[in-house]
């Protein structure tokens, strides 16, 4: 029987298609379809349920030396109301998981994991924890995520105060008088923000934000299409606790603090990594004609040679067209390089591309 | 006469052809439809085997043959327009005709009425 978000009622109410997902009862797509949703998301705006990822609190003294163990980033230059994206590492330089973490204050930061590895997190973090942290996770809380290019007219015009906030930001902020913390940031690859409300006002607050015509409700698969779309890993997928961060193109995690000290675990094999430029890399695929490549595919050379795996892919909706991602051991990958994927037995042709597949629409603060 | 299977086919039957497509509750299942793979005219197909791919957004779905049979005629508008088959699944989205083989196959289908009441257990 899987779990209930606070907004289970909402998707009900809306006609949503529920799957279970990381245990949670949630909506694969309502009565539009995942095109419509997809489509809708980049001229507009959406909702999405993302409630069953875990939000935890991270406090006291030893915050910083935890975060700087468990991820290759580094947290000292992180101001109150900043947040970066990284990833848990393993012994053996593996990814745990990814996830969000931001400072909300001194020694004290919020943590967001992927629903379906929070188990696994806390199992990863108690060796970890010493008695100069706490670790709290907050079952009570809802995560609403609207993305899209009018999200910011929709939410501003219910807090002026947002505003302020750029990519990769986040403050307190009061939405029809509930207390929210909000974050400019997503999973989509256009502008939006994250809402964390308590779940008592969930509901009352997704049904404010659809009074505006612009803004409507959108599933799990056009989130996957979408986050697809924008080149975003999904945990279990494009990564698991065997892929690098460097394979998986997101070397960018790792500090250069981390990389001439490093503290985290794994920092010795995937340090290694970083220096043999080694050539196995998280890669787009362009199927040719309409035929879908997706996850497990296998990749081969001209010669038909296995040279990779596909991790991701659908059909986009934005581009009208078949896209797929997915590991390639080679040295050659060159953007037009011609391989074949290994759909049904039937090899096809697909020419390699750079991720992401479109420019991301983001608000990020000029740096001047 | 049209027939059912419970993988959610239907076969419109004219003699000894038969018209092959997907149900309304299949296509309300799957999704929007995004790419469609059809057999090669000449094929001949076994009753219960894979004979055609369907594809959603989310997902591949095999299609299966409901009788046995050879491929006549596919709906060579379905593969610029896998949408046809959202549109309407039991008439113009039809996927393939095929010249029955064994016409004692038509018992081990169901009716439109047994279908309905399936599709709603």
């Amino acid at each position: 029987m899987s779990l209930q978000t606070p907004l289970f009622k909402l998707h009900e109410k809306y006609q949503g298609k529920i799957v279970d997902f990381a245990g949670y009862a949630l909506p694969i797509q309502y009565p539009g379809g995942i095109i419509e949703e997809n489509k809708h998301t980049r001229i507009k705006a959406s909702v999405f349920d993302v409630s069953h990822m875990g939000q935890i609190f991270l406090k006291g003294p030893g915050a910083k030396d935890f975060l700087e163990r468990l991820t290759p980033s580094s947290y000292g230059t992180l101001s109150k109301g900043q947040m970066k994206y990284s990833v848990l590492t393993n012994d053996h330089g593996g990814i745990i998981d990814d996830l969000m973490v931001t400072k909300v204050d001194d020694d004290f930061y919020f943590l967001v994991v992927n629903g379906a590895r929070f188990e696994a997190d806390l199992n990863h973090f108690r060796p970890n924890i010493g008695n100069d942290i706490i670790l709290i996770p907050l079952k009570e809380y809802a995560l609403i995520a609207l993305q899209g290019p009018a999200s910011e007219a929709v939410l501003c015009a219910m807090d002026p105060s947002l505003k302020k906030l750029h990519f990769l930001e986040a403050k307190e902020a009061s939405i029809l008088d509930f207390k929210c913390w909000v974050s400019r940031s997503g999973y989509t690859g256009e502008d939006g923000f994250e809402i964390s409300v308590h779940e008592r006002d969930a509901i009352k607050l997704v049904e404010a934000l659809l009074q505006n015509d612009d803004v409507k409700l959108a599933g799990l698969g056009a989130r996957d299409s979408l986050r697809l779309e924008a080149g975003l890993p999904l945990y279990g997928h494009d990564l698991d606790e065997t892929t690098s961060p460097v394979d998986a193109g997101l070397s960018f995690v790792i500090s250069k603090e981390q990389r001439l000290n490093p503290k985290f675990l794994g920092s010795e094999i995937i340090l290694k990594q970083l220096n043999a430029h080694q050539k196995s890399q998280r890669v787009g695929l362009l199927p040719e004609g309409k035929l879908m490549v997706r996850e497990g595919t296998k990749i081969l050379d001209k010669d038909h040679k296995e040279i990779g795996i596909v991790t991701s892919g659908s059909f986009s909706p934005t581009s009208d067209r078949p896209i797929s991602m997915g590991y390639i051991k080679d040295n050659d990958l060159t953007t037009g390089r011609e391989v074949f994927a290994l759909v049904r037995d039937v090899p096809r042709l697909c020419t390699l591309t750079t991720i992401p597949f479109l420019t991301p629409n983001y608000k990020r603060r000029k740096v001047a | 006469m049209i027939k059912f299977t419970k993988e959610h086919e239907w076969i419109k039957i004219d003699g000894n052809i038969g018209i092959v497509g997907i149900t309304e509750h299949a296509k309300t299942q799957l999704g929007n439809l995004v790419y469609i793979e059809l057999p090669k005219i000449g094929t001949e197909v076994k009753k219960g085997k894979e004979v055609a791919v369907v594809e959603s957004v989310k997902a591949a779905s095999e299609i299966y043959a409901p009788m046995s049979g050879e491929i006549i005629e596919t709906n060579v508008k379905l593969a610029d327009n896998p949408s046809l088959i959202d549109e309407s699944p039991q008439e113009h989205g039809w996927f393939f005709k095929l010249r029955i083989q064994n016409p004692e196959e038509l018992t081990q289908l169901m009716s439109e009425e047994s279908y309905k009441s399936y599709i709603k257990d």
